[in-house]
């Protein structure tokens, strides 16, 4: 395993479940589509904007909307700010089980 | 902050670590590429490198096929999350996935040893290189979707 690069430190915002797994579902790509993320959650697009805008607002995410070929798009993205606070978290969490 | 009472218990901090690793190996599986593409490059690949040394002129026009699969990988593309840069990650330079590299490495220069002349010994020989092609490439995937996780849930750079 490789050593976290970010201080653990326990996140109340990324702590909810379904922001933790928005996080994590993020956490291996640069960006992610909305529609692809909503699928891979399995949950209705009301709630994932929900959490996505609660991620958003704290800077943690960045949501880029487009349009390509005359559909509309929604990437959504991890900051530098919220991969930060999500590694922390993560490592976060294996300090407790390692207790 | 959350209050120290606030915080998951090792039970719950393990649930959610679980929960972690499946979501990033979840984007990860579906960020890459098809396994009906991954087999499909196997399998010309196996065919190609066989008759290369049996027919020539016929694995030649045979490399062809290279191009659906390239216009496939492109159209897999479309709409699928862009995979993250590898910042720091010693498990894929060093581990599993070097190893099965240099297995495909050294298959391919073992195979050429085999000299394939007749329909049956062509025919095995394809099948020979597409089974154990088939398992190395595999076992790199698979070394390099964990690599990906790995790194995801580790690297804040």
């Amino acid at each position: 395993m490789i050593k976290p690069t970010s201080k653990a430190q326990f996140d109340e915002l990324i702590h909810a479940p379904l922001r933790l797994r928005i996080c994590a579902s993020l956490a291996p790509v640069e960006w992610a589509e909305f529609a692809q993320l909503k699928q891979n959650l399995g949950v209705a697009d009301s709630v994932l904007s929900k959490h996505v805008k609660q991620l958003g607002d704290a800077g943690y995410v960045d949501i880029e909307r487009f349009a390509k070929l005359g559909r509309s798009h929604v990437r959504v993205s991890l900051t530098r700010i919220g991969r930060r606070a999500y590694v922390g978290h993560v490592a976060a969490l294996r300090e407790i089980t390692a207790e | 902050m959350v209050s120290p009472n606030d915080r998951p218990g090792q039970d719950d901090a393990a649930g959610l670590l679980q929960s972690v690793a499946q979501e990033s190996e979840q984007m990860v599986k579906t960020s890459g590429n098809p396994r009906g593409l991954l087999t499909s490059v196997v399998a010309v690949s196996a065919v190609v490198f066989t008759l290369i040394q049996a027919y020539p002129p016929q694995a030649y026009w045979l490399t062809l096929l290279y191009l659906p699969i390239i216009l496939w990988y492109v159209l897999a593309q479309r709409g699928r999350a862009k995979p993250r840069t590898l910042i720091n990650s010693p498990s894929l330079l060093t581990g599993a996935y070097a190893g099965y590299f240099f297995l495909c490495v050294l298959l391919i220069n073992c195979l050429r040893f085999w000299d394939a002349t007749r329909m049956e010994e062509v025919l095995a020989k394809i099948l020979v290189t597409f089974i154990s092609g088939m398992f190395l490439v595999t076992k790199m995937q698979t070394a390099y979707n964990k690599a990906r996780v790995e790194d995801g849930n580790d690297q804040a750079n």
